[in-house]
């Protein structure tokens, strides 16, 4: 299991398209992708949890990956938070 | 889980009976749902229990009175002054003179408009509910004939769409995706959605539903106790899969222990159905019928019964 703390640095905090591009890229993978605020723990690969986490501008969030492919998920994910949540 | 005095204070159903009388710290935290009696404290007996709030009744008034006023006053003054609880709640007519006409007042006080059981029910039961344990779990918590079932397993497994169908055939969703579970009592845990994801269902494809909305009120309810929980299995993982049904599985959340039935998911197979033929199940081993071992014993006496006639 992988873990790494990330910033929410996206103006607009989580709205509905960064979440749906949240859920997007984590269900490419196999591994399971949690995400983590305050008590909260939810999965990354279900739009409802992302959306219910409503993570504003600089929220911390620890993000757990955990599977197979762990490394490049997380990788990837981290990488997308760190972009403003942007599609390339 | 903790609050703060102030912030008790301001919870609509607690401002209804509780009065501040004296709040000297308002941040003061209650870290714990039990209610003192301030009782044998008065007589010197006493632990700390700066978390707690406590109680001053009838029974302590009178022994109060029946002290000589200067005792009386110092006896009281040390539990309220030292930070030996987080508050104490005097019901009405029950506050010693010396507090009440404005005499040298220390630590947080309060006035219940209410007699001592409504005070200690109601105040206990708000406590309760906030101080609880609060965890969130993936999964989809429905109400079904009445049981409540926590159906878990991984994302894509079709949850939300087994969901659907069980609402189709009168069940009661509670949450979709998130749910909140709650340890309310030492053995009792309670599920229900987040606030801003009550009545709402996610099916790929469609987007967000909302259940309420489409299939009437009685297809939803607001928080229900978690009495089963399902995981749902890819159908080719047949490792954790009971084919007999003698063996018990367990799960546990927050130390509370919960029979667990894992059924793999596969086409074809009518999910909905095998969940509710599992609930009635689970109500039937509630009653302390078990199927399974049912027919292990009629198994048994047909074979003996087999042997009889060979041997006869």
């Amino acid at each position: 299991m992988k873990e790494e703390t990330i910033k929410v640095k996206n103006r607009r905090g989580l709205h509905a398209r960064s979440a749906t591009l949240i859920v997007k890229t984590s269900s490419k993978y196999k591994s399971k992708i949690m995400i983590i605020k305050d008590n909260m723990e939810i999965n990354a690969k279900s739009i409802m949890g992302v959306l219910m986490l409503a993570a504003e501008y600089d929220t911390v969030l620890r993000i757990l990956a955990d599977g197979e492919d762990e490394d490049s998920a997380l990788e990837e994910m981290v990488k997308l938070f760190e972009h403003g949540l942007i599609e390339e | 889980m903790h609050i703060t005095l102030k912030e008790l204070l301001e919870i609509k159903e607690i401002s209804e009976i509780l009065k501040p009388f004296c709040i000297k710290e308002p941040s003061a935290v209650i870290g714990s749902n039990r209610l003192f009696s301030v009782g044998l404290a008065l007589s010197g007996i006493f632990r700390d229990k700066p978390e707690n709030l406590m109680l001053f009744g009838e029974d302590e008034y009178s022994y109060i009175q029946s002290l000589d006023p200067e005792n009386s006053c110092q006896r009281l003054q040390r539990l309220l002054s030292e930070q030996k609880c987080a508050g104490m709640i005097f019901l009405k007519g029950c506050m010693p003179d010396f507090l009440s006409s404005g005499g040298k007042q220390s630590g947080n006080i309060m006035i219940s408009e209410q007699g001592w059981e409504k005070t200690a029910t109601i105040v206990s039961e708000i406590l309760d509910e906030l101080l609880a344990p609060v965890m969130t779990k993936h999964g989809v918590f429905m109400d079904i004939y009445g049981v409540g079932v926590l159906l878990t397993g991984e994302s894509g497994i079709g949850k939300s769409e087994l969901a659907l169908d069980l609402i189709s055939r009168g069940h009661r969703l509670v949450a979709d995706d998130v749910v909140e579970i709650r340890k309310i009592r030492f053995d009792k845990i309670k599920g229900q959605a987040p606030n801003v994801l009550k009545g709402y269902i996610q099916i790929k494809g469609l987007g967000i539903i909302n259940v309420e909305k489409l299939f009437g009120i009685i297809s939803t309810r607001s928080s229900k106790r978690i009495e089963m929980v399902i995981k749902l299995i890819e159908d080719d993982d047949f490792t954790s899969v009971q084919y007999l049904g003698t063996e018990e599985c367990f799960t546990s959340y927050f130390d509370v222990s919960l029979p667990l039935k894992t059924i793999p998911v596969a086409r074809g197979r009518d999910m909905a159905k095998i969940i509710e033929v599992a609930t009635r199940d689970f109500m039937m081993k509630r009653k302390g019928v078990n199927q399974s071992v049912d027919f292990e014993h009629h198994r048994r006496d047909i074979l003996q019964e087999f042997y009889n006639e060979l041997k006869g």
